[in-house]
């Protein structure tokens, strides 16, 4: 009985990093499937949300919702600032040009942000509130607010994605970018939205992040890993699937932990991708689409 | 000795795209199809070069069923491809995009090349040679040492005509070899293959323009729909009224 | 100053190598590896170990070379035959498990610890006599790579590596299979990075988890770039060239008073990305440049 509730304890937990690590996911997703390269400035993204948001409460606001708006906005300008000064100048020329370009873009936020914050780590000032005991199951009311927080924000992306023309467009160009601008779908109108939404996404997460963890210049990071093990699990392109292998990663790494020790969390994402794609080289939720 | 084509089918993303294909293709003769376009052409192609398996039906090559053999080992048998939008290797020349087609190249394994023994050397001028004379043949001499990425779409067609020619084929599928090419051209495409049929290469040819192909191919088959309409020499075939039907209708004459 | 100018060349010498591996990986064959400093840290590590263990300095190199070319077996047989753009990731993800692993086993590695007394050859020499021989043996082992690579190039093996690379399905169609030629390549140029890793391992004669993080595998990428994806030469320059940089920050420090040391390390990781994202958008034929075969 108490075994049981052990595991049902750290799956709870497994659930709130899965969260994390699937928003980081669908943030991936979308640049991936509609610009066509794996965004390795994500992660840091989501640390400048993260620094945003202990910005706000360092001047003394105690709302979480300000903290979290300061976050995305404050990761929608980087974003949109990151496409419009230089990936806009990189389309078509290929995965290694944007992916190096992403990497540099990376790096820069992260020296530019540890520069300024130094190397010390931040916390947020959560009110402590008596967890939720459901027949022995304990449950943050934190945790509660940040599942509520993320199925918002999820929700949010999709009802852009499949209910707004923008959306519709984004999801012709991730179709055929060829077939969309030749059907006159102009692509600046299309990628500032995108690029806005991803920061919005990556601010909520790294919010999220940082609320549950630490926050520190290398904590989207770390992040970074794991997501981009959810989105190839998702089958690289699907952003339901890259939200659904975020959790599912999340609460696998988390149920881990008492086998295989702290360490072998980040690596196990990894692994838990490489025997998959042995089995099912297109991801989980991927369309056949392999090298002939 | 022939390419048998078995009762094909094949469905993709809902739609048929061949139906229950039957046709027999010998190898030493040149035989053509012709169809409107999406008639199935080129996945019927597909189908019998390795790269699409067919949903049901068979094709059966010298007597063997190619049932899950890949590209490769079709191509080992004797049975190779060419693209309607030419595929050469563009940072390769000429010379080197014929030579890395030579079959069973010793030095292809990692330490014959850092070896590079007298095996190794012999077989590289052989096929070396062998290329050159395919270059002189192809009247491909003056754009020998270029990289393939710089050649026009007639010379793309005949390197591609040629690199199939490096593997010694029995029989080869030619994807619309006029497709893209100047008018110009067409002649001396249509002499180098003949030519070579008559050293014993047996040629399927898909095309799109009827004309040139008419004066081509000892048989003519018309593929409509994903079906087989007509099949007969050119003239029998060319003067059915469903084939007329289906070309006015296509626009392809 | 004529040791710190050896030092440096050494230094160099060692990015130069790894770069030529890279450029076999994808200049030559458009393997994208993300995750050079894997191979790089299992050479490191490899020889670090027998080492100490009492073994030869000339056992543990040849033990790099064939540890680091045999672990991209299982990462390159799964992640070959998938897209491209999965290799990136999976490769990313691959070093990252390496260094993980070197900082959990530490019955092994001495996890965070790291293991020190790597001892360094020609010790009978003296100490500026030992320099120069180190930097004979580095610039030694990048001749034999490099010759290695042209030899290899230069061959039907390298002529069908680089039609691989131009089209994999017309390739295919021809009766070859690239999977195989994938597989060898990346094997070798991961033994290459092997060779690296021992060589450094010796030189600064201490591992540590830390000098194994992917920053590592990006400067080799921005090196590879500087001097010309797909040129052997271009591994060389472009490996001096990320190391006068590199350096070259040291001073910058002098440029700016009050900046602590801590600081310098955010200043440098600023100047690389903004280098990085420089380089991509002014010298896209550095990045795209595959070689043209002659």
């Amino acid at each position: 009985m108490n075994g049981s509730l052990f595991y049902l304890n750290l799956v709870m937990n497994g659930l709130v990093q899965g969260l994390v690590i699937g928003l980081a996911a669908l943030a991936l997703t979308l640049v991936f499937a509609v610009a066509r390269f794996p965004n390795a400035a994500t992660g840091d993204l989501m640390t400048v949300g993260a620094y945003a948001g202990i910005g706000v409460q360092a001047l003394n606001v105690r709302s979480v919702i300000v903290q979290g708006a300061a976050a995305i906005l404050a990761c929608s300008v980087l974003a949109i600032g990151q496409y419009w000064f230089v990936l806009r100048y990189l389309r078509g020329r290929g995965l290694v040009s944007l992916l190096l370009a992403s990497i540099g873009l990376a790096l820069a936020t992260r020296g530019a942000l540890s520069f300024f914050v130094g190397q010390d780590q931040y916390l947020f000032n959560t009110p402590i509130m008596r967890p939720y005991v459901i027949a022995g199951l304990r449950v943050q009311v934190v945790d509660l607010w940040l599942a509520v927080a993320s199925l918002v924000c999820v929700t949010a992306t999709f009802a852009m994605l499949f209910l707004t023309p923008v959306g519709r467009r984004m999801r012709a160009i991730a179709d055929n970018a060829e077939l969309a601008r030749a059907s006159g779908i102009r692509m600046q109108r299309v990628m500032i939205p995108l690029w806005a939404a991803v920061g919005a996404i990556c601010g909520v997460a790294g919010m999220i992040l940082g609320i549950k963890t630490v926050v520190l210049p290398e904590a989207g990071w770390h992040i970074l890993l794991p997501a981009f093990a959810a989105m190839v699990l998702g089958g690289l392109g699907n952003p339901i699937g890259a939200v659904v292998a975020g959790i599912l990663l999340g609460v696998v790494q988390e149920l881990s932990t008492p086998f295989v020790g702290f360490t072998y969390k980040i690596a196990l994402s990894f692994i838990v991708l490489a025997v998959i794609l042995t089995v099912r080289p297109q991801g989980l939720f991927g369309s056949a689409e392999v090298v002939r | 000795m022939s390419l048998v084509i078995n009762a094909v089918s094949k469905t993709f993303g809902g739609s048929r795209i061949l139906h229950d294909v039957s046709l027999s293709v010998p190898t030493g003769a040149i035989t053509g199809m012709i169809g409107p376009n999406g008639a199935g052409k080129s996945s019927l192609f597909a189908v019998i070069g390795g790269t699409i398996e067919a949903d049901a039906g068979k094709v059966e090559f010298e007597g063997e069923d190619m049932l899950g053999r890949p590209p490769q080992a079709r191509a080992r048998l004797g049975l190779v491809r060419t693209f309607q939008v030419p595929r050469p290797f563009p940072h390769l020349t000429v010379r080197d995009n014929l030579a890395v087609a030579a079959p069973g190249q010793s030095g292809e394994g990692i330490f014959n090349a850092l070896l590079g023994g007298m095996r190794v050397r012999t077989q590289e001028q052989k096929i070396r040679e062998r290329a050159g004379e395919l270059i002189d043949f192809l009247k491909l001499t003056p754009v020998a040492d270029t990289p393939a990425g710089q050649l026009s779409g007639g010379q793309r067609k005949l390197l591609e005509l040629g690199r199939a020619m490096m593997i010694e084929p029995k029989l080869v599928l030619l994807d619309e070899p006029f497709a893209g090419v100047n008018p110009v051209l067409f002649g001396e495409i249509s002499d180098r293959i003949r030519e070579l049929n008559q050293s014993g290469i047996g040629f399927f040819i898909i095309e799109h323009n009827i004309r040139a192909l008419a004066r081509l191919v000892d048989a003519l088959h018309v593929l409509n729909h994903g079906a087989l309409l007509a099949s007969g020499t050119p003239d029998e075939v060319l003067s059915q009224p469903a084939v007329r039907d289906a070309y006015m209708g296509g626009g392809g004459v | 100053m004529l040791s710190y100018l050896i030092a440096i060349l050494i230094v160099t010498g060692i990015y130069a190598l790894l770069t030529q591996a890279l450029n076999f990986h994808y200049g030559f064959m458009g393997l994208i590896n993300f995750g050079h400093v894997g191979f790089f840290a299992i050479g490191a590590y490899t020889s670090a170990l027998l080492t100490l263990s009492g073994h030869s300095i000339a056992l543990g190199f040849v033990a790099a070379i064939v540890l680091a070319a045999l672990s991209a077996c299982p990462l390159g047989l799964l992640a070959l035959r998938l897209r491209e753009d999965y290799l990136a990731i999976v490769t990313l993800g691959f070093a990252e498990i390496v260094r993980v692993v070197i900082v959990s086993e530490d019955w092994l590695t001495r996890g965070t610890q790291g293991l020190a007394n790597v001892p360094r050859p020609f010790a009978s020499l003296g100490a500026s006599g030992q320099e120069i021989a180190y930097l004979g043996l580095v610039v030694a082992c990048n001749v034999l790579a490099a010759a290695l690579i042209a030899r290899l190039a230069y061959s039907p093996f390298g002529r069908l590596i680089e039609a691989i690379r131009d089209d994999e399905t017309a390739i295919s169609t021809l009766g070859k299979y690239p999977a195989g030629a994938k597989l060898r390549v990346f094997m070798v140029g991961a033994g290459i990075a092997g060779l690296a890793g021992a060589l450094y391992a010796h030189y600064i004669t201490y591992v540590v988890p830390d000098q194994f993080v992917p920053l590592v595998t990006f400067y080799v990428w921005m090196a590879m770039i500087l001097g010309g994806v797909g040129s052997l030469p271009g591994s060389f320059i472009g490996a001096a060239i990320l190391v006068a940089l590199l350096e070259g920050t040291r001073f910058i420090r002098d440029l700016l008073p009050g900046v602590m040391e801590i600081q310098m390390a955010s200043v440098r990781i600023f100047l690389i990305g903004v280098g990085l994202v420089l380089f991509v958008l002014l010298r896209p034929q550095g990045v795209m440049g595959l070689r043209v075969r002659t």
